[in-house]
This record gives C-alpha cells, sequence and structure tokens, in this order.
C-alpha cells in the first residue's frame, strides 16, 4: 500500500511540476507570431483527435457501432445551437437503443461494420501490422505462415474450419459439417450456406432466427446439438457476468505444422504468439477451435 | 510566480477551450475560473465512481462513453472559424482513422496534434 502511495505522491508532483514549469519560466511573454499559427491550429488538430478514437476506435480496430448514433445526434445539437447540456444527454440518448437493436441484428458481434475486414483498409491493416513481425521473424516467408496457413485452408479448400453455419460455431459442427463440403460464403451467408455438387445431395439451410447449429441432416455424420461460442457469452451474462473477450483456445496457431519447434524457438513462438493474437477473439475463427475460453467480470 | 504555477495547473483542454475568447488570445479570469470548475467537478466525479462504480454494471451499456467525444464536439465549433482551422481539424481526422489500426492506442493523438505544426508554414 505504501508504495502505491509513494508513486501516486510522485507522479502528482512531477504533474503539477510538468504544469507549472511552462508558464512560470515563459509566462508574461508573447509567443513568437510563426508559433502562435501553430498553437492556434492544435485546439482543432486535438480535439478532433480526442473524438474520433473515441467513436470510431475499438482497441486498434476502427469500428462503426453505436457511438456513432450517439455521436451524431451531438451533431445536431451542436448545429442547432444547443448548450453543452444539452449535447450530452443528446448524445448519450440514442447509444442504448441503437446498441440493443446492434446486438439483435449481429447476434453478439461487436462492432456493426468493421473497415479492417474490406479492401484497402484490410490491405493497409495487415501491412501496417505486419512490419514489426516481418523485422523480427527469421524468414519473411515463415513469419506469414501460421496465419496464412490457417486462411489457406479456411478459405480455399473447404475444411473444417471453413464452414460456419452461422459465424461461429463449435469445432464439432464445424467438423461434422466439413464432410458435406458445406461452404460457408461470407457475405450472402448470414442466412444461407450452400453445398458443392461433389457432397451428398442434402441441403442445409441455415435461418438466421435459429439459435442452434443445424447440421444438413441426411448423408451427413451426426445430427446432436453443438454448443456455439456465442452462446457461451448468453450464458456469462445470464449469470450475471460482463463478459469482455471470448477467445480460442487450440484455435488457428495449433494448426501449424511443427508446433513444437515454433514453440520453443523464442522468437518464432513470439512471431505465432502475436499472430495469435491477431485472431484469437475474432468471431469467424471460435468456432474453428478445440476451446473455447470467456473471460468476464462479476 | 506561485499565482502562475497554481494557475497552471487549471488549464486544461477544456477550461483552454472555455477561455479563448479570439485566435491565440485567452480571457485568464475565464480559464482560470472554467479550470476551478472542471477540477471540482472531477474530483467529486471521482468520488462518486470510486464509491459508486458497483452499482452501475457496464458503463458502455449506459452509452456513456460518448461523453466525452460529445463534449469535445460542443466544444469544437468556436475552433473552426478559419479555413486553416477547418483543414487542420479534417487532416487530424484522417491521420487518426489511418494510424488506428495500425499503432497502439493513444499515439494517433499524439501524432494528429502535431498536425498544427503546419501552422509553422508562412502564409
Amino acid at each position: 500500500m505504501s508504495e502505491i502511495w509513494l508513486v501516486l505522491g510522485l507522479l502528482a508532483v512531477s504533474t503539477f511540476a510538468l504544469r507549472a514549469v511552462g508558464p512560470v519560466l515563459l509566462g508574461g511573454r508573447e509567443l513568437p507570431a510563426r508559433a502562435a499559427d501553430a498553437v492556434e491550429l492544435l485546439p482543432p488538430a486535438l480535439f478532433t483527435a480526442l473524438i474520433v478514437p473515441q467513436v470510431f476506435g475499438s482497441g486498434e480496430v476502427l469500428a462503426l457501432d453505436e457511438r456513432a448514433a450517439g455521436l451524431a445526434a451531438a451533431g445536431v445539437a451542436v448545429a442547432l445551437r444547443a448548450p453543452a447540456s444539452l449535447v450530452l444527454p443528446a448524445a448519450v440518448l440514442p447509444t442504448r437503443p441503437c446498441e440493443r437493436s446492434r446486438r439483435r441484428a449481429f447476434d453478439g458481434h461487436e462492432t456493426l461494420w468493421r473497415p479492417g475486414a474490406s479492401g484497402i483498409l484490410r490491405w493497409w491493416r495487415s501491412t501496417a501490422k505486419s512490419l514489426p513481425t516481418m523485422r523480427r521473424a527469421p524468414n519473411p516467408i515463415d513469419c506469414a505462415s501460421p496465419v496464412a496457413g490457417w486462411s489457406s485452408c479456411g478459405h480455399k479448400s473447404c475444411s473444417a474450419a471453413s464452414c460456419h453455419p452461422r459465424r461461429g460455431s463449435s469445432s464439432m459442427s464445424g467438423a461434422g459439417a466439413g464432410f458435406t463440403r458445406c461452404r460457408w460464403r461470407r457475405r450472402a451467408t448470414r442466412s444461407t450456406c450452400s453445398i458443392r455438387s461433389s457432397c451428398t445431395s442434402s441441403k442445409c439451410s441455415h435461418r438466421r432466427a435459429s439459435s442452434k447449429c443445424r447440421l444438413p441432416a441426411r448423408g451427413s455424420v451426426t445430427r446432436p446439438y453443438f454448443h456455439q461460442p456465442n452462446e457461451l457469452r448468453g450464458e456469462l451474462e445470464d449469470g450475471g457476468f460482463r463478459v469482455e473477450v471470448i477467445v480460442a483456445v487450440e484455435g488457428p496457431g495449433s494448426f501449424r505444422p511443427e508446433l513444437d519447434g515454433w514453440l520453443e524457438d523464442v522468437e518464432r513462438c513470439d512471431v505465432l504468439l502475436s499472430a495469435i493474437r491477431r485472431v484469437e477473439s475474432e468471431p469467424a475463427v471460435l468456432g474453428a477451435s478445440a476451446h473455447v475460453l470467456a473471460f468476464g467480470r462479476k | 510566480m506561485p499565482r502562475r504555477a497554481l494557475a497552471a495547473q487549471l488549464v486544461m483542454d477544456e477550461s483552454w477551450a472555455v477561455g479563448q475568447v479570439a485566435p491565440g488570445r485567452w480571457n485568464s479570469k475565464l480559464l482560470i475560473g472554467a479550470g476551478l470548475v472542471i477540477w471540482v467537478t472531477w474530483l467529486a466525479g471521482t468520488v462518486v465512481g470510486a464509491l459508486g462504480a458497483g452499482v452501475v454494471a457496464d458503463p458502455r451499456r449506459l452509452g456513456l462513453d460518448v461523453a466525452f467525444p460529445a463534449l469535445f464536439l460542443a466544444l469544437l465549433p468556436p475552433q473552426l472559424r478559419m479555413r486553416r482551422a477547418i483543414v487542420a481539424s479534417g487532416a487530424s481526422a484522417l491521420l487518426v482513422v489511418a494510424l488506428v489500426p495500425a499503432v497502439p492506442p493513444g499515439i494517433p493523438i499524439l501524432a494528429a496534434s502535431l498536425v498544427c505544426l503546419a501552422g509553422l508554414i508562412r502564409r
């Protein structure tokens, strides 16, 4: 306890000193004209920079969710020249209903839309994020492969990981569905799932409303009910926990060939773990994992 | 001198914005007054939060995380009187959007505040 107070005291003193040093040493003097021109631009630049990540950022991902609706409402209030005491309630009011309808429509997915999943932004994100990894990795090709190995099996051939009746099913339903070569197309798919001609004639129709994982019935392996990762969230929330994250245990990283070698080598282990960290909480990946782990607080 | 050191403690984003009467001009009484109000309410809010945080399950669900951005949005229009300021604000927004996916949280804000250095360019 005393250490905490010591740190607090030191921080308080240093903050006080930092704040005071400028005005005490330089106070009362006029800023040079050019510096004043720069300082003038600081508030608009800084305020914008304070707004944008708090509304459109979610950790290191861009996200568009109910906070944007709140900001839009605040924008309308500001445009109508409402006082700040009205702007804040205006911003807070629409977020709760928007959040509810998002959860209803998207079924617990964290955000409504992630630019990270599309086009140029995805490219920028992957490039920007792999830079430090590329430098550290012993071999640049190897470095990409913990993830690439997973994604090629996920998208090209139809393996256990590629079929998600809903975005995220248990590994068993994934594996079971793999037998029927059921292919999950990400865009069209929140409601449909097509079956290739090479497999059994059964058709699989996954409706949005169903919360159970339905495997194609005839000709497939099994027809039991399997838990889905997003159901774990519901169960924890029912138990009064606030779920912070659901992660894959034995997820994509465990598909890596020569896994032991990767784990033993400190440098490669670092690369592998950083790759895993990027995908471990991705809803689409949870279903491809042997286990899922939910972390919540009460 | 001690007065200045104390007054400096009350200079923060919000009081700075409220105390600005013209571009590059601040009313010191307004600035210190706003700073005092913020200081008192901030402390009170911290006490309430420390004592009563357990009552609120998830602050995100109340939509309180838009309160701060909304506050800054309310403070922004008076700053955007000049074209240069609007350009700086837009550039800062673009920079932040580009940096958020790439670097740890916090860095984009620091980087975007450097946009003001464009003001050094002679008009």
